[in-house]
């Protein structure tokens, strides 16, 4: 095994990836920016090192500072979780060049992937369907604009270089084309660093479903199954299951045939995933995303396979313990995404202190988060805060514990998603597993805000409560009866536990 | 809730409650609330210590976080959801109204405020501009998102506060709206400004 792993993220993934290190026994290095100081992947690490300013362009995407802090540290590895650095080539290449193991796939795979018209090229002549789309990236409008006559409106834009919804734009007609390609260059240049942009015909509510894939150096390759993750906003996935409400054995057989020879065309090692739209029985290539998954919990779940385990592992040398065969689903999972964005607002993304943290246990339930009670939420980073996962016998019995451990959680201090996955767990569409990428769209009570009267009572109830607290508290207006300020128990309290160690 | 807990029967306060775009009146009396017009009366089971408390409403336990984020506004977090409140007594309130009268916010256009901290990108009305619902108003990015603010009503921009490349804090106003214009003069009801931006996809 790795004596130790630097670990190039934050948040929920970087605790993630220190805590299979400690299980492992392998030394966890963590890295934060000024603003992450007291994070909760700092506090988890075997050791923390400062790597610069709260902007991910100052701190967490700076590679010198990265090698400078795995050659001081003594790395042996870095991982670079998802997002950031996870799907550069140029930092897999730079790893490796200071003599370290970098945690992924090798650097030409990345590099193959990460330029979504090359992977499209390459994909077709693999044998996978592709979405109809440009041969290469748009320059200019009048070039966008014959392409999309040629293609057909509805298009996409996306970023060549990108991922993740950053970038993607959604283009309805010839009159919103420029604003649109503008706009996706823009965020495609500050998400990726490249303002490149292709475009794909737009499918009409496919469903969003992709296959895990799993390779040592060996020579061994398996897919570990599918997850269904349509319910999206603005690309961004939202709610994440495995198996899909339509996974048969046949389907799970073929795309899983298919995301098996998308990696060994590319000489896979590590965990991947293979990403298709599903219509009407058939299904298209997507992009094949080189790195760990966000969503990679309800596979572990489904499969007891321990994903950051392997890729540790495999990043070892280590040769997969098991073969297709092998592996087998068990039961229903179903993940949330806890992001500090209020549903009821458009999704706006708040920041904010969270103040109290409650997370729910009991069984079948998963929390990977990071967060903790008193951690500022700041606006440079991702809204993620965590991450709920539940797993039962079958659908069902998951998304019942599900609909359980979300009105478990508390999370006070910064409005987030969770009033948004109470609703989708609560509602009809969901539990028939009639899902798309449209469903958010299709659905406008999910992000409605209405209030029943009785739960507007009980806020109201409370507001006046708690003001009628404060107001008694106020020194001036609540003497005490024997004649003391109001405030000095208060102190001598204070003063008790200061002396405490 | 050592304040409530304090007072005897017959010392009830009442409290102006705006939530939700509802303004409910909350008697306070003791251990016992009552909201009128939603829900029912309430007892205070437990203040905890501080940040939550727990009541009964109709026999059905209620836990309940409640967070000041200003001189009257609070933020409630009940089941999953966080709540917007702004929370005045009677005496406050007279005062409150006292002063504001005359000022442009009597005319219901409440400024358009920065929702979150971010980036100005693009402003795309000019003063003196008629909006019409929807319009979108500018762009600011947040969390490497775009987030275009549109108004929520139509009006006139009196003052753009912000050019593109400017940040700004959460509550900083960004444009300021005066009656008329747009498609339709005053918009489509009193309880409803151009400033209650909301974000879309853009475009």
């Amino acid at each position: 095994m790795l004596e130790s792993v630097l670990i190039a993220n934050r948040g929920e993934i970087a605790l993630r990836i220190v805590r299979a290190c400690r299980e492992l026994g392998v030394r966890s290095i963590a890295v934060y920016s000024e603003a992450d100081r007291g994070a909760p992947h700092v506090l988890a690490a075997d050791e923390a090192h400062e790597i610069g300013p709260a902007p991910s362009a100052e701190s967490y995407l700076r590679i010198d500072r990265l090698l400078e802090v795995a050659a001081r540290s003594g790395a042996r590895a870095v991982h670079p979780g998802y997002g950031f650095l996870s799907e550069r080539a140029v930092f897999a290449r730079a790893v490796r060049d200071a003599g370290l193991v970098f945690i992924g796939p090798k650097p030409r795979t990345i590099a193959a992937m990460g330029d979504k018209v090359r992977a499209r090229r390459l994909m077709r002549a693999a044998g996978t369907p592709v979405i109809p789309g440009s041969p290469g990236p748009v320059r200019d409008p009048d070039e966008a604009r014959r392409q999309a006559r040629e293609i057909g409106f509805p298009v996409l834009l996306k970023a060549a270089a990108g991922g993740g919804g950053k970038g993607m734009r959604l283009v309805e007609g010839p009159a919103g084309l420029e604003r649109a390609l503008a706009a996706a260059g823009r965020e495609a240049q500050a998400a990726f660093g490249d303002p490149a942009v292709y475009l794909e015909r737009y499918l009409n509510a496919p469903r969003h479903i992709e296959v895990q894939v799993l390779g040592d150096e060996h020579g061994n390759l398996v897919h570990l199954g599918e997850r269904e993750c349509s319910i999206q906003r603005r690309h961004q996935k939202l709610v994440e299951e495995s198996p899909s409400p339509v996974g048969t054995p046949g389907l799970r057989a073929r795309m899983g045939e298919a995301a098996v020879r998308a990696a060994r065309a590319v000489g896979y090692v590590g965990a991947g995933t293979v990403e298709f739209l599903y219509l009407d029985g058939d299904f298209h290539f997507l992009e094949m995303n080189t790195r760990l998954q966000v969503e990679h919990p309800v596979t572990e779940l489904v499969t007891g396979i321990d994903l950051v385990e392997w890729q540790l592992r495999v990043a070892a040398g280590e040769a997969l313990s098991f073969t297709q065969e092998d592996v087998r689903l068990d039961g229903h999972a179903v993940e949330c995404r806890i992001t500090s964005e209020d549903p009821f607002q458009g999704f706006l993304p708040a920041t904010g202190r969270v103040e109290v943290l409650e997370v729910p246990l009991g069984a079948g339930v998963r929390w990977d988060g990071g967060i903790r009670a008193g951690f500022e939420i700041g606006r440079h980073y991702d809204p993620l805060l965590g991450k709920l996962v539940s797993w039962g016998p079958d659908r069902d019995s998951a998304v019942r514990r599900m609909a359980r451990a979300l009105d478990e959680l508390a999370i006070v201090g910064v409005p987030t998603s969770v009033p948004f996955h109470q609703r989708v767990m609560r509602h009809a569409a969901f539990r028939r597993g009639d899902l798309s990428i449209r469903f958010i769209e299709d659905h406008p009570e999910l992000t409605a805000g209405d209030v029943d009267a009785e739960e507007l009572g009980v806020v109201a109830a409370a507001a006046a409560l708690f003001a009628d607290a404060e107001r008694g508290r106020h020194p001036a207006r609540r003497p005490h009866a024997d004649g003391r300020p109001a405030f000095s128990a208060w102190r001598r309290a204070g003063a008790k536990w200061a002396v405490l160690p | 809730m050592s304040g409530a807990g304090r007072r005897g029967p017959g010392q009830s306060v009442r409290y102006h409650v705006a939530v939700e775009g509802r303004v409910l009146q909350v008697e306070v009396d003791g251990g016992t609330v009552r909201p009128e017009g939603a829900g029912d009366e309430a007892r205070l089971l437990d203040g905890g210590c501080g940040r939550s408390l727990i009541l009964s409403m109709r026999d059905r336990p209620h836990r309940v976080f409640g967070v000041r984020i200003g001189r009257a506004a609070w933020e409630i977090h009940h089941r999953g959801r966080t709540f917007r409140v702004e929370v005045a007594d009677e005496r406050s309130r007279r005062m409150r109204r006292a002063r504001s009268d005359g000022t442009s916010h009597a005319a219901g256009l409440e400024p358009l405020r920065a929702p979150m901290p971010g980036l100005v990108l693009r402003v795309d009305v000019e003063e003196g501009q008629d909006v019409p619902e929807g319009q979108g108003l500018l762009i600011v990015e947040a969390m490497k998102m775009e987030n275009e603010l549109r108004a929520r009503a139509a009006g006139r921009v009196r003052r753009v506060h912000v050019t593109a490349g400017e940040s700004v804090g959460r509550g900083d106003i960004l444009v300021e709206f005066e009656p008329g214009g747009g498609d339709n003069g005053a918009g489509d009801g009193p309880d409803r400004s151009p400033g209650d931006a909301v974000a879309g996809t853009q475009p």
